[in-house]
């Protein structure tokens, strides 16, 4: 859980961002409240971040910055329907290196009309692509995971999941949680991968928010 | 909806929403209230909400929700549960039970926040003893008010002091602060400050009559 997480400190090192922006961003909201994470240290109270969403928040927002206000982008960046309603065409998702040309190839046409991908199925997409260009899967775990992902993720309330990649004695599954979820498994079992749709989410808006501000 | 609403005297309202609100005098809201201008002399008390766009106040304003607005200058005392406010000039005592933000936060007089003060710009004049838990902005300041510092001399009591838990921000000038941890990109320790751990990227000035316990260049 610890690798999750980013202090402030390191944040600001990492992004290069000062004290003053952060306090701006949180109160306009652009930061959610629940990000901020206290926890006690050795050396006091220290704030942590959940670390991908953070880091692609940050960059979603010095991205955006240029000609919007900080209103105007807070409710962008907030506003999941704005990124619903994008649609973005197979040659911009390999351009924009969103989802890997393999992956898109091997999946792409089961999402229907290849000019014109939703937000909803580039997140089943982003998320295959990511763990087979991490190594971490076969080819033939990718098609079990995609087909999990379309057939179950609409039964899950509020939509939101994590995915718990396990294998034991090389038999490899998926495991599909509403979130927050935790799970503990028998010491044969690896953990090869573990994802987050807020994370996912997060992450592909950073790629898409190019759209918004077209 | 767009009426105005005038009170002179003591009176009760239910609240409500409306343009502009004078008030002289003593007045109740038994709920939330939501106006453009409002200008208090006197006394109010409200048990919700206030949402406005410009506020005058000369006197005091108590409410159990909070208090929201683009502006609000004024003496006296305001008490509230939370403060967001852009533009805040009080010389007076501002007491928040939660969180108080603004982008120009102006106080000279005393303050105490239990939750998070965070202001983009905050200048404090101290007057009285004043706290806050957190403290996170651009450019914060904290000085000794010179009223202050007469009334000091005719009545000679314990020194006031600012404390604070954690005081974040790229600016910081500080005196008769108390502090555990400031961090800062440049960071001004003056007189009569008492800081556990001072963390700074740009420059450290501390004061011969200021205390540092620990200090850490990142």
């Amino acid at each position: 859980m610890e690798d999750d997480l980013i202090s402030k400190k390191q944040l600001l090192d990492l992004t290069g961002i000062s004290y003053g922006q952060l306090y701006r961003w949180k109160r306009k909201q652009l930061i959610p409240e629940e990000w901020f994470i206290r926890k006690s240290t050795f050396t006091g109270q220290e704030t942590f971040f959940p670390k991908e969403m953070i880091l692609s928040r940050i960059h979603n927002i010095v991205n955006m910055k240029d000609g919007l206000s900080l209103d105007e982008m807070a409710d962008k960046l907030s506003d999941k329907a704005s990124f619903e309603k994008v649609s973005i065409t197979a040659k911009e998702i390999v351009e924009r290196n969103i989802v890997s040309t393999t992956t898109l190839r091997k999946f792409g046409e089961s999402l229907g009309d290849e000019n014109k991908y939703t937000f909803e199925g580039l997140v089943h997409l982003f998320a295959v692509d990511r763990l087979l260009s991490a190594g971490e899967m076969s080819m033939e775990e990718a098609e079990l995971l995609f087909r999990t992902l379309q057939e179950k993720v609409s039964r899950l309330e509020n939509g939101s999941w994590e995915l718990f990649f396990v294998r034991k004695m090389g038999v490899s599954s998926f495991i599909l949680a509403q979130a927050p979820a935790e799970l503990w498994f028998d010491e044969g079992v690896r953990l090869v991968s573990k994802m987050t749709y807020a994370d996912l989410i997060e992450q592909l808006k950073g790629k898409l928010a190019y759209k918004l501000v077209e | 909806m767009n009426d105005n609403l005038k009170i002179i005297g003591t009176t009760s309202s239910a609240g409500g929403s409306f343009k502009d609100v004078k008030i002289t005098g003593e007045c109740k809201f038994a709920g939330d209230v939501k106006c453009e201008k409002m200008n208090l002399t006197g006394n109010a008390n409200i048990a919700g909400n206030l949402h406005m766009k410009q506020m005058k106040i000369t006197g005091e304003i108590a409410l159990e929700g909070s208090l929201e607005g683009d502006s609000l200058r004024g003496q006296g005392e305001i008490k509230a549960a939370s403060v967001k406010i852009d533009k805040l000039h009080l010389y007076g005592n501002l007491d928040v039970k939660g969180d108080c933000e603004g982008e120009k936060l102006q106080i000279s007089g005393a303050l105490s926040v239990a939750g998070l003060l965070s202001a983009e710009h905050l200048e404090i004049k101290l007057f009285g003893p004043s706290s806050a838990k957190e403290v996170g902005g651009s450019i914060l300041t904290i000085k000794k008010s010179k009223t202050g510092r007469l009334l000091h001399m005719m009545k000679p009591t314990s020194k006031i002091l600012f404390e604070a838990g954690l005081i974040e921000g790229d600016a910081i000038d500080l005196v008769n602060t108390k502090a555990s941890m400031v961090r800062g990109e440049r960071v001004i320790i003056g007189p009569d400050c008492e800081i556990e751990t001072v963390e700074y990227r740009d420059t450290l000035e501390v004061h011969k009559h200021a205390t540092v316990k620990h200090q850490v260049k990142i």
